[in-house]
């Protein structure tokens, strides 16, 4: 059972980039000082602006990243808005930076991303991120090693971040929102800056995960296409060199975009591989791919068993699969609609939709095998009337022709072996294999 | 035929040396630019002489610059000058040349002193100050009165800008070979481009720096040419007449418009080959050529003459003025309020219907009437005639009223139409829109007018120039019009602060410039203003200046006039300070005055021209005739294309542009017109999505269906249906499509064809166009899976051939779709056999398995639309 495999895979961790920050040694009082006075707070962001110089200096991308961070829980944010307010020529000490890199405009901007983003005013936060992740992209560009990788993903994870809470502002403000829209196109930037060859190929990964994120919430998925092209037709870099974190979520979004394609096999294999390298320690990451994978299974003809939706909490297929299970069409029927929204949301509705075709072939193999017990000789032909019968007994009432065209269309797509013959109403099974394997047939028509 | 090659070698010969002196023009217009910021600076010192009014005159054109960003460069405004009457860009240009000229002591004095002969000899200051009007003045002097009325060839006005003479004569002469030459055609890009170039030169001579002023001026001039240039009028045609109304008797009057438009600058032309090479052959004959041409012309021209000066309407706001002139005073007693004011505020008071609007309103009219009282216009200003007009954006229900209202005020009217669009500076709409309003008008304005021209020269006599008298007309016509417009765009509350504080400045400029002419007298506030106003200039400047010099090259009727538009917002972004999103698009509608209720689409191609517009209690009979014609699909789909732009061009978005919409997709779909359709779908998803009612459920119920049959993929169709509302899921039709949308994805043709029959409404047109398909996938599966035959009767009956005759007897039904299903099952390579034993025709499914294809449909066309096939479109002309 592929459930179980997971079991088996591989346990790698997927390295959570503020969880495992380094925590700097003065990061201690930033919690507790939030007033004090102008010479304090100039204090303190000398401080601040030390560390950045010293991460600078010291090539430390980790440091940087958590002292570039914004959102995260243990950020420097608080304490540089709170000195930037206090603080005499904050700007003065921010442009020390300049004497180790030409940053010091890039972090006046970012500092006053933090103000803003401390005072919720998300719109201007993105605004002033913006303009700082683009000078740092610049200055990124001419390093020659990768060593600031992490601070770069830590900037562009906060400006999808921010750009997704400065649209729900401008929502609430009756603008027209389109941060994330140009968050996007700064991430495809910073794509093309670390998409070729090179040592910082390997953070190229990340950004296109942040650019799906991007593109599913925007609803413009087909942008997605150009990123994936770069990123797998490139021979340079083998994909399994990529963070596991990344390639996990990668092949969980190519497989939705599979799934939205209609090519099961190959959302299959996408969100199995996502699946095997998740750790399964991150239960909602499990959650999200068994999401899309369990109906894609279902729909190849490979049934889950029931304990993992209920791990999971995936309790919106148990029906469906039951109903697979039973052939009964009143429940499959029930359950899509008693979850649609989620599914039409979710966008599995269509896959499960085509679902009924298999449950009416599970009902047939049913009443073949119960006319085998009675009589072998004649199994392989079923009679209409008997069909019909057994769908109203599940409240299904079809007459002939409608049942009729249901078993036409089961043979014509080989859901069933045999044909049907008109004249005298019955449906002639094939003797050898009527109800061949489904595995890769359902993408057939 | 020697001529022509010659005259084309001077073409281009004379493109480039215009191309040169456009160059001269955009450094003269830097300089210049650079000279205006310092309003200290020497012009006023030097200026404020006893006329220190030409101070305020001068930077009245600068002041009000800025605000009518889009023309604001005098380099991007040549390119702009498509037809006739946007020659107003160049003469911009120029008037900025000129003025910079006029600046320069030696050339100016020279300019003025020999060009006009009667260059106000009382003001010798004015001689060095020589600001745009005065030269403009006394240039048109020569060129309008003279030359048209006496039709003498004058000599050039040697002063002015020598370098011009040489290039202008021959360009128009280009011109005037390409418009004869293409005459019927409609604005050719490159051509036009020349006659563009020309247009500037010719101009220059004729047209004052101000370049609000140059506007009316064509008009004005178009109104005292019309006798001498017969030739003109086929070009007018050509160019001008922007939609050629069916309509009997609007057309004579928007042709008069067009060709009046045309006559100025043919006129100009004109005056300028005559003025400048007399003796030139190439002239004569390109003259010869567009005389040839304008025959027909010459009947419109005839009744020119009596053409309603709806400029002189504007001359109303001009005698307010002179009036303001003797009560300038007045504005140091704020405390008195004219009578006509009150009424006026009444007036504006009576069209509120609500409290919420009067409140809106009243304080609204504060705001205007404070302005007022501190420009010191308050008493200048007509109130009787102050457009109501600004309310009516406020008060967006009352709109067909407010219509109503300004149609019996009727010179309210027309300036509010034309105010819709002079605040931005959009002249050359302006002056198209006002002379067909005023023309469409004529018989309503006529009094108005009268009065207007027995009244201006007065006004203008008290200067005691002698040269203005000649001028009477021109300059009463165009100044007041000019102000009257911006006046009305002041009171609109949509441009914002810094807008209408650029208004009022330029309404002061006018002002003191009327009173400073009289009484010299500038306040410090006025000096303020003026400061602020220079500074504006600047930032305008160094925004539209080195844009506008790579422009001349790219005109073309159209194009400029989107480009005008384009900059026209851009610029209006720039001076206020604000993203092009925040504009005001509200003060920038039309409101249409059109009463036709037919009327024949064509797409714009440039702003709209009010009086073209139906408003919209007209375009209710226009529906309401539409959906009771007999006449075919193509006639309604025309006038509700008409309809539809109407409504667009005056930003309607109601219950009843819903409707338009509604009725045009159900007709479409009707007529199997899906690109149509689609485009009436879009539209009604927006207009739902604003929440303006409608057959929101019938409408969700196509777009699904649609969307299903063009194989949009699924990721559309999931979020769709995911945004139908639980309501939405229980209507009839939108259930029926969901059912429709299942059965075609299981592709289950039995339901699929029972759903057909059972078709909701207009779904039936809509699920025509996925019969064929469902048919053909049917029969596939059918002849896969049925062994070894299968009955026509049946098939007929499953496939819905049989639908048809339903209402009929039984056997008739049965017959009927046999035989449609027999045919359909050859053209599709099915094997049909008889099957004796039961005498039905049967489907010999494994034969057919195997030769089943879909024939290429019949009414396919190389190029993709059968719609649009020769014969259709012949028919439909």
């Amino acid at each position: 059972m592929w459930a179980r495999e997971r079991e088996e895979r591989e346990r790698e961790m997927a390295l959570d980039r503020r969880d495992s920050v380094s925590s700097a040694p003065w990061r201690g009082n930033a919690a507790g000082s939030l007033f004090f006075g102008a010479a304090e707070a100039s204090r303190k962001l000398a401080e601040y602006v030390n560390s950045v110089i010293e991460a600078l200096s010291t090539q430390n991308g980790r440091t940087l990243a958590s002292l570039l961070a914004i959102s995260s829980a243990n950020s420097f944010c608080e304490l540089v808005a709170s000195a930037l307010e206090l603080a005499k020529e904050p700007i003065k000490i921010l442009k020390q930076v300049d004497k180790h890199a030409p940053l010091g405009d890039m972090l006046s901007n970012h500092t006053k991303c933090m103000h803003s983003y401390q005072q919720r005013r998300y719109v201007e936060a993105f605004n002033a991120l913006e303009k700082s992740a683009n000078m740092f992209l610049q200055e990124f560009r001419s390093w020659e090693s990768a060593w600031a990788m992490e601070a770069l993903h830590t900037i562009v994870y906060e400006l999808r971040t921010l750009a997704q809470m400065a649209d729900r502002e401008m929502v609430a403000n009756g603008k027209i929102p389109d941060k994330l829209k140009g968050a996007g196109s700064f991430l495809m930037k910073v794509f093309g800056a670390l998409a070729g060859k090179g040592p910082k190929r390997v953070g190229a990964l990340y950004v296109t995960c942040q650019l799906f994120k991007v593109y599913f919430k925007l609803g413009t998925v087909h942008l997605c296409r150009s990123v994936i092209r770069s990123i797998e037709t490139a021979r340079v870099f083998d994909f399994e060199e990529f963070p596991a974190r990344d390639r996990v979520t990668y092949m969980y979004y190519t497989g939705r975009l599979e799934v939205f394609n209609d090519n099961f096999m190959g959302a299959e294999k996408k969100l199995m591989y996502a699946l095997r390298h998740c750790h399964s320690s991150k239960r909602t990451n499990v959650r999200m791919i068994l999401k899309y994978l369990v109906p894609v299974k279902l729909s190849l003809g490979t049934l889950p068993k029931e304990w993992l939706l209920q791990k999971y909490n995936l309790r919106e297929y148990l029906n469906v699969v039951r109903a697979l299970r039973r052939g009964d069409i009143k429940l499959l029927r029930h359950a899509l609609h008693a979850n649609e929204d989620g599914f039409l949301r979710s966008g599995v509705y269509l896959v499960l939709e085509k679902l009924e075709q298999q449950v009416y072939r599970r009902l047939m193999k049913k009443i073949h095998i119960i006319q085998k017990l009675k009589d072998p000789a004649r199994a392989h032909q079923i009679k209409m009337e008997v069909i019909v019968k057994a769908l109203s007994w599940l409240d299904i009432n079809m007459d002939v022709e409608e049942v009729e065209c249901i078993m036409a269309i089961l043979i014509h797509k080989n859901y069933i072996k045999g044909y049907f013959s008109h004249k005298s109403k019955v449906v002639v099974l094939s003797k050898q294999d009527p109800f061949p394997k489904l595995n890769g047939r359902a993408n057939i028509l | 035929m020697g001529h022509t090659i010659i005259a084309k070698c001077f073409q281009l010969f004379h493109q480039a040396i215009i191309y040169m002196v456009m160059d001269l023009q955009i450094i003269k217009v830097v300089i210049m630019a650079t000279f205006s910021k310092a309003s200290t600076y020497p012009p006023a010192s030097v200026y404020s002489g006893p006329t220190g009014a030409w101070n305020n005159q001068s930077y009245n054109s600068y002041g009000s610059y800025p605000s009518y960003g889009g023309y604001s460069a005098p380099n991007s405004s040549s390119n702009l000058n498509a037809v006739s009457a946007q020659s107003q860009y160049q003469q911009e240009c120029q008037q900025w040349a000129d003025y910079y000229a006029s600046l320069e002591p030696k050339v100016q004095s020279a300019t003025v002193t020999s060009s006009a002969p009667g260059t106000e000899p009382d003001i010798p200051s004015a001689v060095s100050l020589c600001t745009s009007t005065p030269t403009y003045a006394s240039v048109v002097a020569q060129g309008t009165s003279n030359n048209f009325y006496s039709a003498v060839n004058q000599p050039p006005p040697p002063g002015t800008q020598p370098s011009w003479q040489v290039p202008a004569p021959s360009h128009f002469e280009t011109a005037s070979q390409h418009l004869s030459s293409t005459t019927g055609t409609i604005n050719n890009g490159s051509q036009w481009d020349t006659a563009l170039m020309q247009l500037p030169v010719n101009d220059s001579y004729g047209q004052s720096s101000e370049h609000f002023q140059q506007v009316q001026n064509n008009n004005s001039l178009q109104q005292e040419q019309q006798d001498p240039l017969p030739s003109s009028q086929q070009d007018t045609h050509v160019t001008h007449i922007p939609e050629p109304s069916p309509s009997d008797h609007q057309k004579p009057l928007k042709f008069h418009s067009s060709v009046q438009q045309f006559t100025s600058l043919e006129a100009s032309k004109q005056r300028m080959s005559k003025l400048q090479i007399p003796t030139n052959p190439r002239i004569t004959q390109n003259l010869g050529v567009v005389i040839s041409n304008g025959p027909k012309g010459a009947l419109p021209d005839s009744s020119k003459p009596q053409k309603p000066a709806y400029i002189s309407i504007r001359g109303k706001s001009s005698i307010n003025k002179v009036s303001s002139d003797d009560i300038a005073d007045a504005t140091l007693q704020p405390g008195m309020f004219p009578p006509s004011l009150r009424a006026y505020v009444e007036r504006a008071l009576a069209l509120c219907k609500d409290d919420a609007q009067k409140a809106v309103c009243q304080d609204y009219l504060k705001e205007i009437i404070t302005q007022a009282s501190c420009d010191g216009s308050l008493f200048s200003k007509d109130w009787d005639i102050e457009p109501l007009y600004a309310l009516s954006s406020m008060l967006a229900k009352g709109i067909s009223k407010q219509v109503a209202a300004s149609v019996k005020l009727d010179s309210v009217s027309t300036r509010r139409v034309k105010s819709r669009w002079e605040p931005v500076g959009e002249k050359l709409e302006d002056i198209k829109d006002s002379i067909d309003a005023d023309s469409s008008k004529t018989e309503v304005l006529e009094g108005s007018k009268g009065q207007e021209f027995a009244v201006s020269p007065k006004k203008w006599e008290k200067q005691e120039t002698t040269w203005i008298n000649q001028q009477q007309h021109h300059i009463t016509s165009t100044k007041p019009s000019k102000r009257g417009g911006q006046k009305i765009k002041k009171p609109d509350p949509g441009t914002g602060g810094v807008g209408t504080s650029s208004e009022s400045d330029t309404d002061l400029d006018q002002g003191g410039f009327h009173l400073g002419s009289l009484l010299t007298t500038e306040t410090p506030e006025e000096k303020r203003k003026r400061q602020t106003r220079t500074k504006r200039f600047e930032r305008s400047k160094e925004y539209s200046g080195p844009k506008g010099s790579t422009k001349p090259k790219l005109q073309g009727n159209a194009s400029s006039r989107r480009a005008s538009a384009i900059r026209l917002v851009m610029s209006v972004g720039d001076v206020n300070g604000q993203a092009v999103e925040d504009i005001n698009w509200d003060s920038l509608t039309i409101r249409g005055t059109c009463q036709e209720i037919e009327k024949r689409y064509l797409r714009l191609t440039s702003a709209p021209d009010p009086s073209t517009v139906r408003p919209e209690d007209v375009l209710r009979k226009a529906l309401a005739m539409v959906q009771s014609t007999p006449k075919n699909y193509l006639y309604k789909c025309e006038q509700l294309k008409s309809i539809r732009q109407d409504l667009t061009v005056q930003r309607i978005r109601n219950e009843f542009t819903v409707q338009v919409y509604e009725t045009h997709a159900r007709m479409a779909l009707e007529a199997g017109d899906l690109a149509e359709y689609n485009q009436c779908q879009a539209q009604l998803k927006g207009l739902y999505s604003e929440g303006i009612s409608g057959s929101y459920n019938e409408f969700t119920a196509y777009s699904l269906l649609y969307m299903v049959f063009q194989n949009v993929n699924n990721r559309d169709l999931l979020s769709s249906m995911a945004r139908l509302s639980h309501a939405a899921r229980q209507d009839e039709a939108v259930r029926h499509a969901l059912a429709v949308r299942s059965a075609v994805a299981t592709g289950n043709y039995t339901s699929f064809f029972r759903l057909y029959r059972t078709a909701p409404k207009m779904s039936s047109f809509l699920m025509d166009l996925h019969v064929e398909r469902m048919r053909f996938e049917a029969v596939k599966c059918m002849s896969r899976s049925y062994r070894p035959t299968l009955p026509l009767s049946f098939m007929a009956r499953t496939l819905g051939f049989s639908s048809l005759s339903l209402v009929n007897g039984l056997d008739e039904k049965e017959s009927d779709g046999l035989e449609d299903c027999e045919e359909w099952l050859k053209t599709h390579g099915a094997q049909v056999v008889y099957e004796s034993s039961t005498n039905e025709l049967m489907l010999e499914t494994k034969m057919s398995a195997a030769t089943l294809f879909m024939p290429e449909p019949e009414d396919v066309v190389p190029h993709g639309d059968a719609n649009l096939a020769v014969n259709d479109f012949l028919t439909r002309s």
